[in-house]
């Protein structure tokens, strides 16, 4: 047994240790990923990549002559063409300059664009919220002649392609109204001190990234590509949404044929309402990245392949073959390399290509 | 500023503890009482500014009124002792009603007369239910000449003592000035500073790690009160019951803790109460300090036991609808406090025919009884605890494990739903782990008063402080990665 005077003065060294752990991981590493929120990408922070933290998210100007307007701002006085609906992709995820691809539709095409940020009660799919819209009225209010609806290719099964779209959903267009007003797009940014769980992860990973691609326990795959394509160091390593990869298994004949079928039946239901349904599902960076990466191991999407054999009464945006095209040509930095969205190349090249008339 | 974070552990404490025995090892003895005094208002008013001037001057009235207590036979008065107490005792109760229950009062006079007086929206200042009372229990024992006060500096230690000032122990001033004034404890003690800091680690890794994990299943049970089935709804309270015992004790153990760092012991709040095997044990185990006085300046003030069993009734029943009303101000602690006033009632007339039950049984009502309670004292409305006991009732839904469907397809007859059975709460397998392991530390293990009588600074307590301590103080800084990586 030590005396009480030594317990003390040992467990205060472990203090001063810990706390100077934590300074060291702070200052070299954690601060660069975890403070300025907006201007670091996702994939860096949960992969605590400080070295692939791209600086190009600084600019957040618009300098489109014509921009969208939001759910929650929309007074319904403003005659509205095309509503878009979909997640972060939709909801200025782009970051940084001409972040929302909305306001490359209502530039390019010069149309009145809305956006719904939130889908209904936030349970709720894009394709379920857009019945609600339809059912109570809200789209006979709006008149618009597009509807587009959006979803990150990782994702699309579970929210459009698991079951049939329940067509009977209602709800008064009043409380439709009042949850769109009551529901901006927020992001919720908490502050972190220096001494955080983060200055572990980021001393673990430092390591386990140098083992494996996926450091054992991280969300993000790192991995090497066969050129250039980013502007951030040798601009030839990636950072990869390990769902991306693990979600590829959901997407198979039938899920798709589902996928289809739920947006044919949306399709044919608007089409008598006068109004054109779009779909546009926001390719994986995996996927748009893929024939470029190093690592022959990893396995290859079918989503836009099979997606594409089907009969569709919907227009579709092979968001894959625009953007597949555009790093064919060279283009780097379509998208971000220390985040899972594009950047506002990618909207620029989509909807360059895309005009509503 | 909060006992569990960084600025507290790393900056506040520390400095406090060196500056303090800095002081008196300089033989600067009342320095060090007034940067004691100092230190503890800037703890206190880091939560508000705003606050400080309120409990300024309910201590100097009541370091006034105190002394005018103490010496009163020495001085001419122009009123009576009595009188003089009473004064000081609405005084403080005039206080905490007008900041605390103005707008509880203006809104039920508003329903009964029907007018539409407006609320006046006045903000609670911090602790003033604790310090109010710490205060009338001076006065009372001052009135009883079972203390005295006659200077300011050392009142002000009392009242505004840090450790204790925002949520209690609610100290006598007779247990804790002569420990101030004793000289060896002007002096660093490193036993006591060793078994401040594990009393400290164990309060922190209860409040960090088990009340913060249980707090996010209540928080979320309640926000949907009226869409809980039967397992969301008991795994809501159940979660409510452990988040309060972990985050009220472990605050304590923390105060208990840090107290002990400057020589001073506090008094015991919590012992084991979940283990109760009567509601009459449970509030000798359950906020001990408060029970105390409620015992000591309404119950036996009252009357208590000596006038007749119907008189000791009501007596019971006003102390704890008292003690009801002083948690909040709502109907819903108030009829908290009522259903504790009637079940002790209960539990006296049970005892008085001589009844007795088994142990096993007596835990099993009680601390279902005290589960239910809880759920009014945490729900807003009294319709949102209806729904929560509506929802442990299977009146609203009852959903299984999918894993059961093929098993129980039966069941579906009857109602019964097979799926997404804690989703509503944001459960997971996890949620049932902890709650097991909850009740295992509640029943199964001595608590941290018991443990630390037999704290030694041998190594395997040496490592059991670097555990709790380092992963309660690593865990306060949970960083949540994908809480950004939206979508």
């Amino acid at each position: 047994m030590m005396k009480s005077k030594k317990f003390v003065k040992y467990f205060m060294s472990l203090v001063v240790i810990f706390l100077g752990f934590h300074v060291f991981m702070w200052e070299t590493c954690t601060k660069y990923v975890l403070t300025d929120v907006m201007k670091v990408g996702d994939l860096a922070r949960l992969s605590y990549s400080n070295d692939l933290v791209d600086n190009n998210h600084k600019d957040y100007t618009i300098d489109l002559p014509k921009h969208h307007i939001k759910s929650s701002l929309y007074d319904y006085n403003e005659s509205i063409d095309l509503i878009t609906i979909g997640d972060s992709f939709s909801n200025g995820r782009a970051k940084a300059k001409n972040r929302y691809y909305q306001d490359y539709i209502a530039t390019y095409s010069n149309i009145n664009v809305l956006n719904i940020e939130t889908t209904y009660n936030k349970r709720n799919t894009p394709l379920e919220t857009v019945v609600y819209m339809m059912n109570s009225g809200l789209l006979d209010e709006i008149k618009p002649k597009y509807i587009l609806i959006q979803s990150v290719e990782r994702f699309t099964m579970q929210r459009l392609g698991k079951s049939r779209v329940n067509l009977e959903l209602n709800v008064s267009k009043q409380k439709l109204k009042k949850f769109f007003k009551e529901h901006p797009y927020t992001l919720y940014i908490p502050e972190n001190n220096m001494i955080n769980t983060g200055n572990y992860k980021a001393l673990l990973y430092k390591i386990l990234y140098k083992y494996q691609n996926d450091a054992y326990f991280s969300r993000v795959v790192k991995e090497d590509l066969t050129k250039k394509m980013f502007s951030v160091g040798n601009g030839k390593k990636i950072l990869i949404i390990k769902e991306s990869i693990l979600n590829i298994k959901k997407t198979n004949q039938e899920s798709i044929k589902i996928l289809n079928e739920n947006l044919n039946t949306l399709a044919q239901l608007l089409e008598k309402k006068g109004i054109e349904l779009y779909y546009m599902p926001a390719a994986d960076k995996f996927n748009v990245y893929r024939k470029y990466i190093a690592n022959d191991d990893l396995p290859e999407s079918s989503f836009f392949e099979l997606l594409r054999e089907q009969k569709k009464d919907y227009i579709f945006i092979d968001t894959k073959k625009i953007l597949s095209e555009s790093i064919d040509n060279g283009d780097i930095d379509v998208y971000y390399v220390d985040d899972s969205h594009w950047t506002f190349k990618a909207s620029r090249d989509i909807f360059t290509k895309i005009l509503f008339k | 500023m909060l006992f569990n974070s960084y600025e507290f552990i790393f900056l506040f404490l520390p400095i406090t503890f060196f500056i303090y025995f800095y002081l008196n090892k300089k033989r600067l003895v009342e320095a060090g009482k007034g940067f004691l005094v100092f230190s503890s208002l800037f703890f206190y008013s880091w939560w508000n500014i705003a606050y400080l001037p309120l409990i300024l001057i309910s201590m100097l009235f009541n370091y006034v009124v105190g002394h005018q207590l103490s010496g009163y036979e020495k001085r001419k008065r122009c009123c009576s002792k009595k009188a003089i107490l009473v004064a000081g005792i609405i005084f403080n109760l005039g206080l905490l009603g007008y900041f605390k229950y103005s707008d509880f009062f203006i809104s039920n006079y508003n329903t009964v007369f029907d007018t539409q007086i407006s609320l006046l929206h006045l903000a609670l200042p911090l602790a003033i239910s604790f310090y109010t009372f710490q205060q009338i229990a001076y006065l009372v024992d001052s009135y009883r000449s079972e203390t005295k006060e006659y200077d300011f500096v050392n009142y002000a230690v009392f009242v505004t003592f840090f450790p204790q000032l925002i949520a209690g122990p609610i100290v006598h001033h007779a247990e804790m000035m002569p420990q101030f004034a004793n000289i060896r404890n002007k002096v660093k003690n490193y036993r006591n500073i060793a078994l401040g800091i594990f009393i400290f680690s164990i309060g922190l890794f209860k409040k960090v790690i088990i009340a913060d994990t249980f707090a996010v299943w209540a928080t979320n049970g309640f926000d949907v009160a009226e869409k809980l089935n039967l397992i969301e709804a008991w795994v809501t309270s159940l979660s409510y019951t452990f988040q309060l015992y972990f985050d009220f004790s472990g605050y304590t153990d923390m105060a208990i803790g840090a107290a002990l760092l400057f020589n001073i012991k506090l008094p015991i709040n919590f012992n084991s109460p979940y283990k109760a095997t009567s509601i009459q044990d449970f509030w000798r185990r359950w906020h001990i300090t408060l029970s105390r006085f409620l015992k000591d300046y309404v119950y036996i003030p009252l009357g208590g036991s000596r006038n007749g069993e119907f008189r000791t009734y009501t007596n019971l029943f006003a102390t704890f609808l008292l003690g009801g009303i002083w948690h909040g101000a709502g109907w819903t602690f108030v009829l908290w406090g009522a259903m504790h006033g009637v079940a002790l009632a209960i539990h006296r007339a049970w005892h008085q025919f001589g009844f007795r039950m088994h142990a096993l049984l007596a835990w099993f009502i009680t601390f279902n009884f005290i589960n239910i309670g809880w759920i009014f004292f945490r729900a807003k409305e009294f319709e949102d605890a209806i729904k929560v006991l509506k929802g442990m009732a299977g009146l609203t839904s009852i959903v299984l494990p999918n894993a059961l469907s093929s098993k129980m397809a039966f069941l579906s007859s009857y109602g019964i739903e097979f799926g997404g059975f804690i989703d509503a709460i944001k459960g997971d397998f996890y949620t049932f782990t902890w709650l097991i392991f909850g009740f295992i530390i509640i029943l199964g293990f001595k608590n941290s008063i018991e443990i630390s009588k037999n704290f030694s600074t041998s190594r395997k307590y040496f490592l059991y402080v670097v555990f709790l301590f380092f992963v309660a103080v690593a865990a306060i800084g949970k960083v949540s990665e994908f809480l950004y990586f939206n979508f």
